[in-house]
């Protein structure tokens, strides 16, 4: 065999191993493959029956959208499969129930979130804050409403780290079941919240990650209690902060 | 020119073989918990390890199908916690409390007692468990320097105490609380008196009517209100001038709670207290003893009757 053969063939023996490594490899989306992707989330806080509208880059965000989806009662949740690709979303809720036409005050509506890029298969997950349009300003239905009312603390995990990514949800009874009345932002890596109401009151609260419905097992969930098995109620007065409101969530076994 | 043969043959060889090991078996959750059921230790196994993936979809399958196999997996569970550690150790201990397996409460005791920084998972176990040899273990946790660890252990005691409709499970918390109560050791009471509360055996009433005169007069108070023995009506009332308003509140609540009509006159008094959420829970009591609408004064000046804190 000549050297120049030789070669040839150790090169194309070399050629065919990277080949076959990359089979072992994830699978990476690429020109004409078919990545599906579910994009889901909540419009808060929450927003029932609102109107999630999906846009492909390039299109017109004022226009007619790729799709619309509708979110859920009670939990404002949504999903929706796409293929790979850049994504604008926004919800907006009229008052009169079209799905169509300008956003007068009144109707709610979320910042464009986006671009989204979906490049592989899996989920997303994509939670909006829809504000209600009053006159020229916007008034916030979500709980970082500015009023003087407010109570804030930290949530930590098991461990006694600050605990990232997890919501207070407050209810206005003790059982805290069905809608929570107010939803804070979700928690930094220090896992500090501070949460406004509109008011003063009796108040019971959880944090958790997951919105909407029961805790299911893998969720992160924790409730407020002083010290007692009993969940604790919060008294504010209006235009009074309580601090060191703290909560301590762990898994849902 | 042999050397870079033999180089590049090498290099070749090492790239296919290490292409061999990314092609790992696709195991599927369902096909686990299957074999597990019909005895395979092997796919128990691999289940637990599982608790511990990164994605939390993968655990709590995992954790799901593992408690579905049942009695099957307790041994093999009870191994392996010897060698796991944090979030697996809390799934298997976990497990174990869901599958209910009495074989486990040593286990579980010993965890509670030691110093896992997740042992307040033993304590929900136990409470799945419900068996009363561990009583004297969750008594004892009621004053554990983690709150997580007090407030599952109060809550399997009450669960140990409802899980028998005779009086078997509840002489022996009683037993071990009125030692609690009695210790002079003991730090914190206010998961103990929570305990007392929901337990509702008029035995255990003297012991947390003495707390009232001491630290944790809030929880004592809450207590016999959840006791609703009427030998507290009295006490009670007089709360209902205490200095905090936290206590006044207290004391209302409770008060209603026993729905003795012997309190009226002076919760009627604190309709007209300086703090808005004493004379909300005062109007609040009244219309449960009474069974008729109290109106009282908002923040705003407002005559208006307590919403309802119930769905």
């Amino acid at each position: 065999m000549t050297k120049k053969r030789l070669s040839c063939f150790i090169i194309t023996a070399f050629l065919a191993a990277a080949l076959l490594i990359s089979c072992g490899q994830p699978t990476q989306s690429g020109k004409g493959e078919a990545v599906n992707a579910t994009v889901k989330g909540a419009v808060m806080a929450p927003l029932e029956k609102a109107l999630v509208y999906v846009y492909k880059a390039g299109m017109d965000l004022r226009g007619p959208p790729l799709v619309t989806i509708e979110t859920a009662e009670l939990t404002g949740e949504f999903a929706v499969d796409l293929p790979a690709g850049t994504y604008f979303f926004v919800a907006r809720k009229r008052v009169n129930d079209e799905s169509i036409g300008l956003i007068v005050p009144g109707d709610y509506k979320s910042n464009t979130i986006g671009p989204v890029e979906i490049t592989k298969s899996g989920e997303m997950i994509l939670d909006m804050t829809a504000r209600r349009k009053i006159g020229d300003t916007k008034e916030n239905i979500a709980s970082d409403v500015k009023s003087n009312t407010s109570f804030s603390g930290t949530i930590y995990d098991s461990d006694g780290a600050p605990l990232a990514g997890v919501r207070i949800h407050v209810y206005d009874h003790i059982q805290m079941s069905e809608r929570p009345k107010f939803v804070s932002d979700k928690t930094g890596p220090d896992g500090r919240y501070r949460l406004y109401l509109p008011e003063g009151g009796t108040y019971y609260i959880c944090a958790r990650d997951r919105f909407g419905g029961p805790p299911k097992v893998g969720d992160m969930y924790g409730r407020y209690d002083q010290g007692t098995i009993d969940q604790s109620a919060i008294m504010l007065k209006n235009g009074e902060h309580l601090t060191d409101i703290d909560i301590t969530a762990h898994k849902v076994w | 020119m042999k050397k870079t043969i033999i180089a590049l043959s090498i290099i070749m060889i090492f790239m296919i073989s290490l292409c061999s090991c990314y092609k790992e078996e696709f195991v599927s959750v369902e096909m686990l918990k299957n074999k597990a059921l019909s005895g395979d230790e092997a796919a128990v196994r691999k289940l637990i390890d599982l608790v511990d993936a990164n994605d939390i979809k993968t655990q709590s399958e995992a954790y799901e199908a593992i408690i579905s196999v049942g009695a099957k997996a307790v041994e093999i569970l009870m191994d392996e916690l010897e060698k796991a550690g944090g979030e697996k150790k809390e799934y298997i201990v976990a497990a174990l409390g869901m599958i209910k397996d009495k074989k486990a409460v040593g286990k579980l005791v010993a965890i509670l007692k030691g110093n896992d920084k997740r042992r307040y998972a033993a304590a929900f176990a136990l409470g799945h468990i419900a068996d009363t040899k561990a009583v004297r273990a969750l008594v004892d946790a009621l004053d554990d320097n983690d709150a997580e660890v007090k407030k599952y252990a109060a809550i399997s005691l009450i669960k140990i105490n409802n899980s028998d409709t005779g009086m078997a499970n509840t002489d022996i918390i009683i037993k071990e609380l009125t030692r609690f109560f009695g210790s002079t050791d003991v730090l914190d009471k206010n998961f103990a008196l929570s305990v007392a509360g929901e337990i509702k055996d008029g035995r255990i009433f003297d012991a947390v009517l003495k707390e009232v005169g001491g630290r944790h007069k809030e929880q004592a108070i809450w207590a016999l209100g959840k006791l609703k023995d009427t030998r507290a009506v009295k006490v009670l009332a007089k709360e209902l001038t205490d200095p905090d308003w936290r206590i006044r509140v207290a004391a209302a609540r409770s008060l209603g709670s026993i729905h003795s009509e012997d309190a009226v006159t002076a919760l009627e008094r604190n309709l007209s207290d300086k703090n808005v959420f004493v004379r909300e829970w005062a109007a609040r009591a009244l219309e449960d003893i009474t069974g008729r609408d109290y109106e009282y004064t908002d923040e705003e000046g407002k005559a208006i009757i307590p919403t309802s804190l119930y769905r």
